[in-house]
């Protein structure tokens, strides 16, 4: 290596015939010359303790050993066998030390929950059950988390974390990396403690998969009942416990406390019946060279958060199935065109309402140097869409489910049981006024509308204070007949003349009773009293016993009794805004990057960006590969106008000068500086483009064969 | 080492290869002249086609999709002449008789014969069960029940194939012509020169001399 970077560097301004020659063994590189700009390093990385794995499944037809795919499906091809590095069930030899795992999701539609867990508790135990029977071993869920091997998390994608995390298990969405230490030294001994080991001195673990999922749309929780509801898994991704939504979940049992024990993860519904994928012996040898020094405080990647007053532009995609393919804000791809988004916000400038007419589609065009925030809506149908936007990571600021659309509400607006049992740990409304005192801050307010009173139990017709103090001595005598005991200030205040100034004071007359007194009297705390009037609302009556409703709350409360101006805190509107939505995984999705976004049915994610790497034409796309085939993919082109103009003064939207879109890319004719595409039209009386006599750039099409496609080698049994 | 044994020939010693289409199902279907075939073996078997679902009342999709069609047409049958077939199957036969089909297809220039230089062009329909097993076999259908049943939902994309080759391909259809157009010759042509839009050399011989 250190002989190649000098000569590298050597070489550096030399024409290449002066270039010095790297030198490598002939027989094994032969015909490679090294004296091109591109070279092959001397040596590739190599490490014998770091393993890639990539996670695929497939179907095998048991009759010609070939892996079966359908062209002309459209569902999601998710298979039957686990392929391993292209190898089904595989068994990998360890030494007893650390090594790294990068685990790739290359499977097209499934999403992987993975565990390691040893073969006693999977049910493989190498002498055979202890009853002899051969049903599967069902694990219950605590089981399965507290048998879980524990190892090091370090990143995602090609991204490292701040820190390592220490965890159980490992959720992987299709096209997602994950990066791993494992120290098998440590399983070993566990094993060995345990009198695990086999007759070789070995120990045993199994990588298994928990997620259960049963279509090509996505995974399927446990909590439904019917087979085809996709909708139960919400999150592609870990639960933050330190989230008081989260905190609340666990607390009212709908995450057991046993998830938060050894690590900091809450997870959702897995299969009782793991799927084992590879098996890990570890061998007695410690192997060569030192191990790993690892752990939790080890730094890795600092991470720069994208701040919002970073975001240059803001701009949304919607994800949906359409006509049979799949479309990005209703439409399908077009290689020569930026046909997506629409900006929906720009820094420094009055916000723009996207016009959505196919012909004033803005182009995409960042700027290199600077961060725009995208929004990704996935349009429901149970599909997942993972998003994989090219050349750049992101990060990921927020991610929010919508419930509703998800099916999980009766039209009748009333959750169903399933989703109330779902649901029940998160804070409703009423939870949240004992809470956060949302009692108390509305009515401190001094414009705090009079409507606190309602007496329909005891003097008909009095409903709210104004009447109250209107019918001021109809209630004396009422409350006198009543035999409530009365200090005597509060008979004083009542002897005195109440009017519609002294609301306040009255108010507080009413607060100075005990509870029971005042539900005698018919005192409705307000909130109480929204509730009764909202309830009237289906869309309140879902949102009243669902999770992280405070948010939606507020906005309807605040429309709906606008005219009546009622007061309340900033602070009280942060906690709403904040029990709106549930945050993320503070390690894995709020610190790290990502490069490809998991996007579940019913959800918005929005993601920031900063484009730094490359300016040209580039994509983004859905990586299952039969909705990026249907042409579910965007066009967008960063540019290098931010470097050049004022950072309030450059429109995203409008580069100062346009590379290839909206132009013909194929018109090499008329811009030979065009990137080239395949031309496709040839035929007379077909729009013109003038490609008839043009050779594909790049490739002789002399040279190609016919047909390009090999024909399938003939069988044995076929006939001569 | 068994001998593969190819299930769609019903026979052990068979030796045909399977086919992609071998999954179509092999339902009697009519075209709006009223002349009766077998899909998959009358009209897909050893022959290039491209198939849509539609249905005349249609105010969605299907016009759209038909004005893609018949001007693809045009080209196609320069490119192939008659190797290629257009299938519209209809997904509401109870309404779309041979009749109303005819009418339908009189629109898009399909209502009569096709002369010798321009591909067929047939509107099919069939009885309601064998429709609904043809369009399943096909994939023109949704995995969500809901919208499965929602006939103006349907899915409205080409499904084209080279049954010799046994090529087969889909693509929506409300794109520019060119994007569906290429993928078309690259499935539906034989040679290179079909394929890829270039100059036949036997043409070329015959325009130099």
């Amino acid at each position: 290596m250190e002989l190649f970077r000098k000569i590298e560097l050597e070489n550096v301004g030399k024409p290449p015939e002066q270039m010095a020659k790297v030198p490598v063994d002939p027989e094994e590189k032969p015909g490679i010359d090294f004296t091109r700009f591109y070279r092959e390093l001397e040596t590739p990385y190599f490490n014998p303790y770091d393993l890639p794995l990539v996670l695929q499944d497939r179907v095998i037809d048991p009759q010609t050993g070939q892996i079966l795919y359908d062209s002309d499906g459209h569902n999601g091809y998710i298979g039957n066998t686990q392929l391993i590095n292209g190898v089904p069930w595989p068994v990998i030899e360890v030494k007893r030390r650390k090594y790294r795992l990068r685990l790739l999701d290359g499977s097209n539609a499934r999403i992987y929950r993975l565990r390691f867990l040893d073969s006693d508790t999977l049910g493989l135990h190498p002498t055979g059950r202890p009853d002899g029977s051969i049903e599967p071993n069902r694990i219950p869920e605590q089981r399965l988390e507290g048998d879980s091997m524990e190892f090091y998390r370090i990143g995602k994608d090609s991204w490292l974390w701040p820190t390592p995390q220490k965890r159980k298990s490992l959720l992987l969405n299709m096209a997602n990396r994950a990066d791993l230490v494992v120290d098998f030294k440590a399983w070993y001994e566990i094993a060995k403690r345990a009198g695990r080991l086999t007759a070789e001195g070995n120990a045993e673990f199994y990588m298994v998969n928990t997620m259960p999922q049963f279509d090509g749309r996505g995974p399927k929780g446990k909590l439904a009942e019917d087979a085809g509801d996709p909708n139960v898994f919400p999150l592609p991704f870990e639960l933050d416990p330190q989230n008081p939504v989260v905190q609340q979940m666990a607390a009212n049992g709908v995450i057991p406390p046993a998830f938060f024990g050894d690590g900091p993860v809450a997870r959702l519904r897995e299969l009782d019946q793991p799927i084992a994928l590879v098996k890990f012996v570890i061998t007695p040898d410690v192997g060569e060279g030192p191990d790993a020094t690892i752990d939790e405080k080890t730094i890795l990647r600092p991470r720069h958060a994208i701040e919002d007053q970073d975001v240059m532009a803001v701009r949304e995609f919607v994800f949906e199935r359409g006509k049979g393919a799949w479309m990005i804000n209703s439409r399908f791809y077009d290689p020569t065109i930026s046909n997506g988004s629409a900006i929906i916000g720009i820094k420094g400038q009055n916000f723009q309402v996207p016009s959505g007419q196919p012909s004033d589609q803005p182009q995409i065009k960042p700027s290199l140097s600077y961060a725009e925030e995208w929004i990704f809506t996935n349009g429901g149908g149970g599909w997942w869409h993972p998003i994989h936007v090219h050349l750049e990571g992101h990060q990921l600021v927020g991610y929010e489910k919508d419930f509703e659309a998800d099916g999980l509400v009766g039209a009748d607006g009333i959750l169903g049981a399933q989703a109330q049992a779902q649901m029940a740990g998160l804070p409703s409304w009423n939870q949240l006024v004992g809470t956060y005192g949302f009692d108390r801050w509305i009515v401190a307010s001094p414009n705090a509308n009079p409507t606190l009173i309602d007496l329909r139990d005891t003097l008909q017709g009095i409903r709210n204070l104004s009447e109250l103090i209107a019918k001021q001595d109809a209630f004396k005598l009422w409350m006198e007949s009543s035999a409530i005991a009365m200090t005597p200030d509060q008979k004083a205040f009542l002897d005195t003349k109440w009017s519609v100034q002294r609301h306040p004071e009255v108010l507080r007359w009413f607060d100075s009773f005990s509870e029971e007194s005042q539900a005698r009297m018919g005192r409705w705390s307000l909130e109480q009293f929204y509730v009764d009037e909202l309830t009237k609302d289906p869309k309140f009556r879902i949102l009243l016993d669902r999770p992280g409703s405070g948010a939606a709350l507020f906005d309807i409360i605040t429309a709906k009794f606008a005219n009546r101006t009622i007061g309340l805190p900033a602070a009280a509107k942060a906690v709403l805004d904040g029990l709106g939505k549930l945050k993320l995984q503070w390690a894995g999705d709020i610190v790290g990057n990502h490069d490809t976004q998991a996007l579940g049915p019913n959800t918005v994610a929005r993601i920031r960006m900063r484009f730094r790497t490359w300016s040209g034409p580039l994509v983004f796309h859905c990586h299952n590969v039969e909705h990026e085939d249907m042409r579910m993919m965007v066009n967008f082109e960063p540019t290098m106008s931010g470097r050049v103009d004022e950072l309030n003064q450059h429109d995203p939207n409008v580069d100062p000068a346009p590379r290839t879109h909206g132009q013909d890319v194929t018109d090499l004719l008329t811009n030979p500086s065009a990137i080239g595409e395949m031309p496709w039209e040839a035929i007379d009386g077909f729009p013109s483009y003038r490609w008839e006599e043009k050779p594909v750039p790049g490739t002789d099409v002399n040279k190609a064969r016919d047909p390009l496609i090999p024909a399938r080698r003939p069988s044995k049994t076929d006939k001569p | 080492m068994t001998k593969p044994f190819y299930w769609n020939s019903g026979d052990a010693n068979a030796t045909i290869k399977p086919k992609r289409s071998d999954l179509f199902a092999n339902v009697e279907v009519t075209n709006q002249f009223g002349s009766t075939f077998r899909f998959r073996e009358d009209l897909v078997r050893g022959k290039a086609v491209v198939i849509n679902t539609m249905y005349t009342v249609c105010r969605g999709s299907c016009p759209g999709t038909s004005e893609t069609i018949a001007r693809l047409r045009q080209p196609l049958s320069k490119l192939l002449g008659k190797r290629v077939t257009i299938l519209s199957l209809s997904i509401d036969p109870a309404v779309d008789t041979p009749r109303a089909l005819l009418d339908y297809a009189d629109n898009y220039g399909a209502g009569q014969a096709a002369d010798s230089r321009t591909c067929d062009w047939y509107f099919l329909s069939a009885s309601v069960p064998d429709t609904e097993t043809l369009r399943r076999s096909l994939g023109f259908y949704d995995l969500d029940a809901k919208v499965d049943q929602d006939i103006s939902r349907h899915a409205s994309f080409l499904l084209f194939g080279n049954d010799n080759q046994d090529r087969w391909s889909t693509s929506p259809t409300n794109i520019r012509d060119g994007l569906i157009f290429e993928p078309l010759r690259r499935i539906l042509g034989t040679s290179v020169h079909e394929r890829f839009g270039l100059p036949h050399p036997a043409n070329q011989l015959g325009k130099q001399s």
